[in-house]
């Protein structure tokens, strides 16, 4: 008597699964109302409208490995659930804190990637303020550790930049 | 259903890392990341560099700064003094500081947006760079003066008025020119502010080409232009407002337009605060176009009401002071500056006031009383001018810290 209203409609079509082939080739069942959040997803399935069973439809995903998918289908299913209930949105904040909190640098890295891809703005705004957070007040060697950028500076340039601006790459926090 | 997770994880990341955060993505970061921190970026690559400039022009602009400077209020010099500033693209409050502390002799001053200076009996210094970290010394003008209005119009140092009455005309005006670093004498102001002639009474409005003087009680405003030395006016900023309902107006230039700001009502009951553009037409008055109001839960605000419409609430607003910079207008209660409030002007033509509340955090923790005076100018600060004020060889460089 509990599983009132929410089980009878999640039974329904939104109930219908979904495959996603991921770019390391696994296969991934997913609700459907989870994959039209990802762009590509949505247009193939646009695409495929025709296709009388969706069970057959396998979406290919040539951009994101399943390690990456596994982590984003969960987050996504659940802001999907917290969104369509009158929550405040100080829910979906903690909720999109708890998420961030544990992810590594790298993580965060390719799962900015795969929100970009696959157009989840909302997941896209939190990581890339979670990044900003992360290089404030870092030295800029920090910063090029942190996201693997090339420093395409001259040796000399960069002797000038040290010279001149020690504070950019001494940064104020503990890295 | 966790069991993916033991995927490769290592491959997909070194593929990648290298280039992971580019492009938008990258732009979309910088745009979160605070304008002081910036600064360091720029040196991360030659990539990240036009990442930042271009993530300023296209995802989150740069928005004038307020500065907020206290000064103790000890009887004696030196003032100690604190400088600070509030990014509002980037909503956070900057502490600056200086290698030294730094003190004043003579109390710090401001009677307009852009320029800060101290007067004694033999010497006017003054600032007007974005940081208030170069000041220019010069000799004091001619006529002692305790409460002028000095104005930086151009590249000229106007100083108008604030002279003692039963010594010298206290409407006097002098003018230093930064360029040829020499004194003039000018027209003095006008006889119908011969009882005002201070910057107590007065608002000043300054664009490149000239320099706006209104009594803030009285609405009498004129106006003076460098060029000639001459003043025009005056006019009466409230001559449509035929029913009497502005008690109090202060000017500023936002957009390049001048504005007025008022306060309708009385002081113990201040009804709303309302702002104009002022149209002139041949050195007269033609039109005052409504732009603005500031929503009723911040006037409560800026008088110092804690509870909103609890019936109680009645502090009085007897005054407002504004500062400016491009399409930012920071306005402030002198006697209560806990709450600041920002209204972002739209372009000409395009009437919308986007309205603000900025909490204040350069109060004392203890009482919650901001200690000693407090001078507030607005400043476009850039990347640029951050790195400069940076210079580890600059003799007068500083460092920020964000205030939590």
């Amino acid at each position: 008597m509990a599983s009132s209203s929410s089980s009878s409609s999640c039974s329904s079509s939104s109930e219908k699964k979904i495959t996603l082939k991921s770019s390391d080739g696994e296969a991934l069942n997913v609700e459907k109302n989870v994959a039209l959040e990802f762009e590509p997803a949505k247009g193939f399935l646009e695409d495929n409208s025709e296709e009388a069973d969706d069970e057959a439809i396998v979406v290919p995903l040539p951009n994101v490995s399943a390690a990456v998918l596994s982590e984003l289908i969960p987050y996504v299913k659940q802001r999907l659930e917290l969104s369509a209930k009158p929550v405040q949105k100080k829910l979906i904040k903690a909720f999109d804190d708890q998420f961030t909190r544990h992810l590594s640098d790298d993580k965060l890295g390719e799962l900015m990637l795969a929100a970009n891809y696959l157009g989840v703005n909302y997941l896209l705004d939190v990581l890339c303020d979670v990044t900003a957070d992360r290089i404030k007040n870092k030295s800029v060697e920090y910063v090029r550790e942190f996201l693997g950028i090339q420093n395409d500076f001259t040796p000399e340039e960069e002797a000038e930049l040290r010279a001149q601006c020690p504070w950019a790459f001494e940064g104020v926090d503990q890295d | 259903m966790d069991k993916q997770a033991v995927a490769p994880e290592g491959d997909s990341g070194s593929n990648t890392n290298n280039s992971i955060v580019h492009g938008d993505i990258l732009e979309a970061i910088l745009s979160q990341v605070p304008l002081i921190d910036l600064a360091s970026a720029c040196y991360v690559s030659r990539s990240w560099n036009r990442a930042v400039f271009s993530s300023l022009r296209r995802v989150n602009k740069i928005k004038p700064w307020l500065l907020l400077h206290t000064q103790s209020q000890r009887t004696m010099a030196p003032y100690l003094t604190t400088a600070h500033a509030y990014d509002a693209r980037s909503h956070v409050w900057i502490e600056i500081k200086n290698n030294q502390p730094s003190s004043f002799d003579f109390l710090l001053r401001s009677s307009h947006s852009t320029l800060l200076y101290t007067l004694s009996p033999s010497k006017l210094s003054f600032s007007f760079d974005p940081l208030h970290l170069a000041w220019h010394h010069v000799d004091a003008p001619r006529v002692w003066r305790t409460d002028p209005v000095v104005a930086l119009v151009g590249d000229k140092v106007v100083v108008a008025g604030g002279a003692c009455d039963f010594e010298d005309d206290p409407l006097a005006v002098e003018m230093y020119s930064v360029d040829t670093r020499a004194w003039e004498i000018c027209q003095s102001m006008p006889a119908v502010l011969k009882d005002s002639a201070a910057s107590t009474w007065l608002s000043v409005a300054v664009n490149s080409r000239q320099l706006y003087v209104t009594e803030k009680y009285s609405g009498i405003t004129v106006s003076f232009d460098p060029s000639t030395k001459g003043w025009s006016g005056p006019f009466h900023l409230r001559q449509f407002d035929h029913e009497k309902k502005v008690f109090y107006s202060v000017i500023t230039f936002a957009n390049d337009r001048l504005i007025a700001v008022g306060l309708t009502g009385e002081a113990e009951d201040v009804k709303s605060l309302k702002i104009w553009q002022v149209n002139i037409k041949g050195g007269s008055l033609e039109e005052l176009k409504e732009i603005g109001e500031m929503p009723k839960a911040l006037l409560e605000k800026l008088k110092g009401n804690k509870e909103i419409c609890s019936g109680s609430g009645s502090a009085s607003l007897t005054s407002v002071s504004v500062t400016s910079m491009g399409d930012s207008v920071y306005l402030n209660n002198p006697s209560n500056s806990e709450d600041l409030v920002l209204c972002e002007i739209g372009e000409c033509g395009d009437d919308e006031c986007k309205w603000s509340e900025i909490k204040n955090v350069v109060v004392d923790e203890e009482d919650a009383k901001i200690k000693g005076r407090l001078i507030l100018t607005c400043s476009s600060v850039g990347i640029g001018d951050l790195q400069r004020a940076l210079l580890h060889e600059n003799p007068r460089s500083v460092y920020f810290k964000q205030i939590q």
